[in-house]
């Protein structure tokens, strides 16, 4: 999934020079690894799993071993298990969450800038609403009013996700409209929906792609917060954000909070490190464009 | 004669290393007398501003000078950052393009035009104000006292360049460069900020380096000029020499490109055609040949070194042309 | 964590652009104009917060009388009727908005006491955590980001970014607990946790923040105690803005050093300390308000999470224990408070611009 995001975004900056970007890119190769590899660990790793991830065994936090590589929990449960079974949760719910907010925020914002007027109005004003509330407050009041658990948790991101999205593509909307080559597109007889349609949408793509790929390390971390909290995931089910939880009380037996936090940093800073990269490679060929000029 | 104020020789920045190096200038000289204007001309990219941010020190990041840049006695090209911090601003006054840009616009005026004196001149707070106060007035900005304690968006355009140059003034320095001092400003009130920089001039015996490309500027206001292209001195004289009597194509071009001035005249005005290469692809012989009219076999190989007109004025007038088409023509026409 | 990225994403964006194409409104119009804008959001907000509390599948009667209670129609009637649910909806919210104004965030279902009330003795302890953080915040990230935006492209520049982009990667809930375990468990460098040691009674309060009230009645020793206390969750809070700051400063301040007037003060021949300080950082102190508002609101939103972790009695942990046990009118107390201090703090920061950027006072 996160692959083929890159990839187009690649392909957005030259095709050309598709595959000697990705690979003349240490750091874009690296974060592209991860991301890939934690996709592959959620859905085949607890396939291959010794110890099923909520067995509860005697064995009481015991410290990591060559049984137990990341030790067991107060319940006897394989802390390895249930990081790995943990990327079957985030990582893909989070993505989900993206693309479908994504989409549905670039749609809005398509249609406030492209009609403009009293929906423009409605929905920037609503933008502005959603963005007056830190999305942690949000995600903590929704979940608190419907109830916690991973489906409320992800309606509530969902609510304050899409936002961003609608901004940025009803301002790039808005600037293409009024560019030469809708113009130029409707002098040569193109209604103006479909010029919109056909010479704005393929410009959407860098932006939005650059905001999604940072956006699903962070949808990762509200998430993990709202589980850390008690309010997303729920027991026994292991998720990352509710096993740190767990480790706060029992501070000693550190390898219960440290390794699934680990593995939420790693995910978190590839998607991070990707996005970062993909902003620099389409920044930068704006900015040698810009550089031409001078 | 005096020693010139500031005597440029040899002068060559260059950016990158090895293969991808770039000669961006390829060995410049020019003098600037005591109490003249030295007008550099020369399209953007032709080396003009280069120069001068060589002479100051202040190169952009990877860009290295040769050759030396006399300022009264003491060769700027190579001195440390510090060392020229002790010229830049004291020995050299710098004018900047736009003035709006150029001022800092959360810096009261009064800041300005003192903190480089008070750390040059060794200037107590109020000794330095008084004596801005009097630069205020020198560039005849109205109500100085008051103009101390504004900020620059509360001036029009032509003030601010007038504050600017006050600045650069501040320290009475040798020389005064200035980057196209006049081309962000409105066209009526660019004659008046020509006419102080003249006066302050005349009336300081500051010389003045005029960046620009603007040849009008340059009739009504230089001394001499260098005509700058492709990163080399293509031609140099007194201005009258250098408008009257062009000898380089390419300033002869420049001349042709300019609109009629005045009805008498009724040359037909001519675009130059083509664009003027960039320091990297430039084109072997003398860089001018792809676009020259008079262009023949050895301009494409020999890079054509400086020649004098000859001894008919008292300036002398040097240009780097091997063909020199004008030799004849000028006096046929 | 999402809004703070997004609205750092937001100001960084438009902050360059937003100076130049606001030119200088008048300077009562621009307050005007914010001042409305603040109550439409303080209006939406509590609206929104509202509607929440009244569509939730949890029916209001049921939360706050008990399920046994809610059995018999008459107490269900007699609660409906004395906490005005019978109204209208619109009349229920101009109720509830004017108990509001009141200070009446209704009752806490965990302690049974008024929510603002619970919320006056843990406020002051959050507001203390924060603003050390941001103090800390501000004071690593506008060195650090001003340095690597001068060494831009060096190997110290880069290691800047990579650090910046690992502190963004990193849940500060479980930084706090790996903080911890190292600073206190395993070194014993830093207290356990709560705002102050067993044996030291708190200071008497004139600000109620302990640090500054220990060192106003002259008791070095506990303001020692409390500023240990104070220290490693306040760092802990400060490292994910640490990361985002240094971002925003360093490109506020690349903004600037391409400027005319920065090479310009470098042509009067002026010092490189003098010309970083009072040209560049003077340029981008208006973007560096921005970051001290975003200090600010992100150290608020981030005690939610961190003060759990370290026992700190502030909004954050009362926040958290409310909802484990789904007091909802404590979290939603929280999240009103919080909110409007979010909004206030915005609002604060553009009024600010004003008196850091001469462009935006009143012209004569």
């Amino acid at each position: 999934m996160t692959a083929s995001m890159v990839h187009d975004s690649v392909v957005d900056v030259g095709r050309s020079r598709r595959r000697h970007v990705i690979l003349h890119d240490p750091a874009l190769l690296l974060g592209s690894v991860i991301v890939v590899s934690w996709l592959v660990v959620g859905a085949f790793g607890p396939l291959l799993l010794d110890h099923p991830p909520n067995a509860v065994t005697p064995d009481l936090f015991a410290p990591p071993s060559g049984a137990h590589w990341f030790g067991t929990d107060g319940l006897g449960r394989d802390v390895f298990s249930r990081v790995v079974a943990g990327a079957r949760l985030s990582v893909p719910i989070a993505t989900a969450l993206v693309i479908v907010s994504s989409l549905v925020g670039a749609l809005i914002g398509a249609l406030a800038g492209y009609f403009g007027g009293w929906i423009d109005e409605i929905v920037m004003r609503l933008t502005d609403l959603v963005f007056a509330f830190p999305g942690v407050v949000l995600a903590l009041a929704i979940t608190a009013a419907l109830g916690p658990g991973l489906q409320n948790a992800t309606l509530a991101i969902a609510v304050l996700a899409w936002p961003p999205y609608a901004r940025v593509v009803r301002g790039h909307v808005l600037a293409l409209r009024n560019s030469e080559f809708v113009a130029a597109a409707r002098l040569r007889g193109v209604s103006g929906r479909t010029a919109l349609r056909r010479e704005i949408t393929p410009n959407l793509h860098a932006p939005v792609l650059v905001l999604a790929t940072v956006d699903i390390g962070e949808k990762i971390l509200l998430l993990a917060a709202i589980s850390f909290l008690g309010l997303g995931v729920q027991a026994p089910a292991a998720d990352w954000g509710s096993m740190i939880g767990e480790g706060t009380q029992n501070l000693g037996e550190w390898w219960i909070a440290v390794f699934p936090g680990a593995a939420i940093v790693t995910v978190v800073l590839a998607f991070n490190i990707v996005g970062d990269r993909v902003r620099a490679h389409l920044g930068g060929q704006q900015a040698d464009t810009a550089k031409g000029a001078t | 004669m005096t020693t010139p104020a500031l005597s440029v020789r040899n002068l060559r920045v260059s950016v990158g290393s090895g293969e991808s190096e770039v000669e961006i200038l390829r060995g410049v000289d020019f003098d600037v007398r005591r109490g003249e204007i030295l007008g550099i001309a020369g399209e953007s990219g032709s080396g003009k501003t280069m120069a001068m941010r060589a002479v100051l020190g202040l190169l952009p990041h990877g860009a290295r000078a040769t050759g030396s840049a006399v300022l009264d006695g003491r060769d700027l090209v190579g001195l440390s950052q510090s060392e020229l911090r002790t010229i830049r601003g004291r020995h050299i006054g710098m004018v900047f393009q736009d003035p709006t840009t150029s001022l800092h616009p959360m810096l009261r005026i009064g800041r300005q035009l003192t903190d480089h004196m008070r750390k040059h001149l060794g200037l107590r707070r109020a000794e330095a104000e008084r004596r801005a106060l009097d630069l205020l007035d020198d560039v005849r900005l109205p109500d100085p006292e008051q103009a101390m304690g504004r900020y620059p968006h509360q001036f029009s355009g032509g003030m601010r360049q007038r504050i600017a140059i006050a600045a650069a003034l501040a320290c009475n320095p040798t020389l005064i460069v200035a980057d196209e001092p006049t081309t962000a400003l409105d066209v009526t009130v660019q004659a008046g900020v020509l006419a102080l920089l003249r006066r302050l001039c005349d009336e300081h015996g500051t010389s003045i380096v005029m960046i620009t490309h603007d040849l009008g500027v340059l009739s009504e206001l230089c001394d001499r000029v260098s005509v700058f292209y492709s990163g080399s001195v293509i031609e140099s004289g007194s201005t009258r020499d250098v408008m009257d009597h062009a000898r380089h194509p390419y300033t002869r071009a420049l001349l042709d490109a300019l609109p009629d001035q005045g009805l008498d005249d009724l040359r037909p005005m001519v675009p130059i055609a083509g664009t003027a290469p960039s320091a990297a692809d430039r084109p072997a012989g003398c860089a001018f040949h792809p676009r020259c009219r008079f262009a023949t076999v050895p301009c494409q190989t020999d890079p054509p070194g400086p020649r004098a007109t000859g001894p008919d004025g008292a300036e002398p007038h040097t240009f780097s042309c091997t063909v020199d088409p004008f030799e004849l023509r000028s006096v046929v026409r | 964590m999402t809004a703070t990225l997004d609205r750092a994403a937001g100001p960084a964006g438009a902050g360059p652009k937003r100076t130049a194409t606001r030119r200088r409104p008048p300077v009562m119009r621009f307050i005007a104009r914010r001042a409305l804008s603040t109550s439409f959001l303080l209006v939406g907000v509590t609206a929104a917060v509202f509607a929440v509390s009244r569509f939730v599948p949890t029916d209001p009667v049921v939360a706050n009388l008990g399920t046994e209670a809610a059995q018999d129609p008459a107490i269900v009637e007699a609660y409906r009727e004395k906490h005005g649910l019978d109204q209208p909806l619109p009349v229920q919210y101009l109720t509830y908005l004017w108990r509001l104004l009141h200070g009446d965030l209704g009752q806490s279902i965990q302690t049974g006491q008024a929510v603002s009330a619970d919320l006056a003795a843990r406020v002051p302890a959050t507001v203390e955590l924060a603003l050390a953080a941001m103090i800390i915040a501000l004071l690593v990230s506008i060195p650090l980001g001003t340095v690597a935006a001068l060494r831009r492209g060096k190997p110290s520049d880069k290691a800047v970014l990579g650090g910046t982009l690992l502190g963004m990667s990193a849940p500060s809930f479980w930084v706090g607990l790996v903080a911890l375990y190292l600073f206190f468990f395993r070194l014993g460098w830093v207290p356990g946790g709560g705002r102050l040691s067993l044996e030291y009674v708190p200071p008497p309060s004139r600000t109620h923040l302990y640090t500054v009230d220990a060192l106003i009645s002259g008791d070095v020793a506990l303001a020692m105690d409390a500023a240990r206390h104070l220290v490693l969750p306040a760092a802990v809070l400060a490292l994910p803005m640490i990361a985002l700051l240094t971002r925003f400063v360093r490109s506020s301040i690349l903004d600037v050093l391409g400027e005319d007037y920065v090479r310009n003060a470098r042509a009067k021949g002026l010092g490189e300390p003098t010309v970083i300080v009072r040209y560049v950082l003077r340029a981008a102190a208006p973007q560096i308000l921005t970051v001290v508002g975003l200090a600010l609101a992100n150290a608020f939103v981030g005690t939610l999470l961190v003060e759990q972790v370290f026992s700190w009695p502030g909004m954050g942990s009362y926040a958290y224990q409310s909802a484990i046990r789904l007091d909802f009118p404590a979290v939603m107390g929280v999240c009103l408070v919080i909110t409007v201090a979010y909004i206030i703090i915005n609002l604060s920061v553009d009024l600010l611009y004003g008196v850091v950027d001469p462009r935006m006072r009143v012209t004569t």
